[in-house]
């Protein structure tokens, strides 16, 4: 006769084989027998006509959004196992929901888990937003306070932008069908470089089709990217997941669709400062070549903008000043640095270095002295005034 | 915003040029004449960014897609107008 087997190793054998051939699941089933002693812990049955099933849920674990009572139908995620004390297998319950939360939760795991593979939420599939968007679709209720919400903050933002809405009912039965075809629409009309969907904060149901498959199947054949704006701080939906961006709210998704336009300006204002800049820098290399008028091409180019561009080159400055002002007070002085070096630099102070500009009668610009004449009249431009002079000597 | 004619460019476009006519300056090397035409042109596109960013407006439309799949927009007024009654 083999040695016999102790209890203990038995159940031991019984209890690993169990927990290996059954992965954790959910049941469905009749709640009986609900009681929850001093411990903390639960223990109750599961039951259908035909059996029933042990079930214990520790103390750590939370039931939320409702009271578990006898006669209930519930859904319960667990491990099976063995309680090894008295050799009795039973469920050791992480989650147990009322049926039908319950049956929607298993549903949208499961869509999840599908969409998931089919690489829906995967990050690679996400498109870069627009930097500066001339139009941005929105799809959601025309009348509620998402809609409002987004207007106002993309009027204080960036004002110079065209928003077209697409309302649609956010909740409701026919809710995904319309999100979806909102979405569709948008697309089809083609002129939205940006899209935001969704809908202000709500409860759990109220979200409900956001986690549509209709609709994250729109948002995720959108051509157009999409900011998910579903207003809700625990859940994420199966539409956030599939946007390019997630947005907490729609406000948030407004601030997330443009940039602030003073910072826009501030940045077309220090590149224009740039430009002028590198330009004066060049000037200043090429000086030798602007005194002996050896490029007659930009001496006329030259000419040409510090006439006709002085005016606009102020005006520049002076808005660009307004702007700095109202923005960083406390980067005025700096500004003054960069303003005073400026004034040096306009392409102005060439001719007020001293260069003249020096012309033949058709107008053009002398660069040799091999093109002129004996005893021909010459103009001759300075930074303020002209004039009129007669070559006596030529030096070829 | 208007719809752009086609010789109008976008913010962006106008940005982009911007930023060549810095780049191309800053690196120096052109000759003085194609230095001067890049500087003119960066000058103007800055004009341009600046109108594009002042003179437009929030502009607010509502997509409204009839039987036949035509689209039809609606302007309501960003101030709220237009907006309680449905």
């Amino acid at each position: 006769m083999e040695r016999p087997l102790s209890v203990s190793d038995v159940t031991q054998a019984v209890k690993q084989t169990l927990e290996m051939q059954f992965p954790p699941m959910w049941v469905a089933g009749e709640l009986t027998s609900f009681s929850q002693p001093s411990s903390g812990h639960r223990y109750f049955t599961l039951s259908d006509p035909q059996s029933q099933l042990r079930c214990v849920m520790w103390r750590s674990r939370s039931i939320t959004g409702f009271r578990p009572t006898a006669g209930m139908a519930v859904l319960a995620q667990g491990q099976l196992t063995v309680y090894e004390r008295r050799g009795e297998y039973q469920f050791n319950v992480s989650q147990l929901l009322p049926a039908g939360v319950g049956q929607q939760l298993i549903a949208y795991e499961k869509l999840k888990k599908k969409l998931s593979e089919e690489g829906l939420f995967d990050e690679d599939q996400k498109r870069p937003l627009p930097e500066y968007p001339r139009t941005i679709g929105v799809v959601t209720s025309r009348t509620g306070a998402a809609f409002r919400d987004i207007l106002d903050v993309l009027e204080r933002r960036f004002p110079a932008i065209r928003i077209v809405l697409r309302p649609a009912l956010v909740q409701g039965l026919d809710a995904p069908e319309d999100i979806a075809q909102g979405i569709a629409d948008l697309n089809d009309f083609g002129e939205v470089d940006v899209l935001i969907v969704g809908r202000g904060g709500g409860s759990a149901e109220d979200l409900a089709a956001f986690n549509d498959e209709t609709v994250v199947r729109a948002v995720a054949d959108s051509e157009i990217p999409v900011i998910s704006a579903v207003g809700h701080e625990i859940d994420i939906s199966l539409s956030d997941l599939t946007a390019d961006v997630r947005a907490p709210t729609p406000s948030a998704a407004a601030e997330i669709a443009v940039r602030d336009v003073l910072e826009v300006r501030e940045h077309v204002g220090r590149l224009t400062l740039r430009t002028r800049e590198a330009m004066q820098r060049l000037l200043d290399e090429n000086k030798d070549l602007i005194e002996m008028h050896e490029s007659s091409y930009g001496m006329r180019r030259l000419s040409d903008l510090i006439f006709q561009n002085a005016q606009h080159v102020d005006e520049l400055h002076r808005d660009l000043y307004a702007l700095i002002r109202r923005l960083f007070e406390s980067r005025l002085a700096d500004y003054h640095r960069m303003t005073g070096k400026l004034g040096s630099l306009s392409p102005l102070s060439v001719l007020a270095r001293g260069f003249g500009l020096v012309q033949r009668k058709d107008g053009s610009v002398v660069s040799d002295a091999g093109v002129l004449t004996h005893r021909e009249h010459l103009h001759i431009r300075f930074a303020k005034g002209e004039a009129t002079c007669r070559v006596e000597k030529i030096k070829r | 915003m208007p719809k752009k004619k086609t010789a109008d460019p976008t913010f962006e476009e106008a940005l982009k040029q911007l930023e060549t006519a810095v780049g191309r300056l800053e690196e120096g090397a052109l000759p003085l004449s194609v230095a001067l035409k890049v500087f003119e042109e960066g000058l103007k596109a800055s004009n341009q960014c600046r109108s594009l960013l002042e003179d437009a407006r929030q502009q607010v439309e509502v997509l409204i897609r009839d039987s036949d799949g035509e689209f039809e927009l609606v302007s309501i007024d960003s101030n709220g107008e237009g907006f309680a009654d449905e």
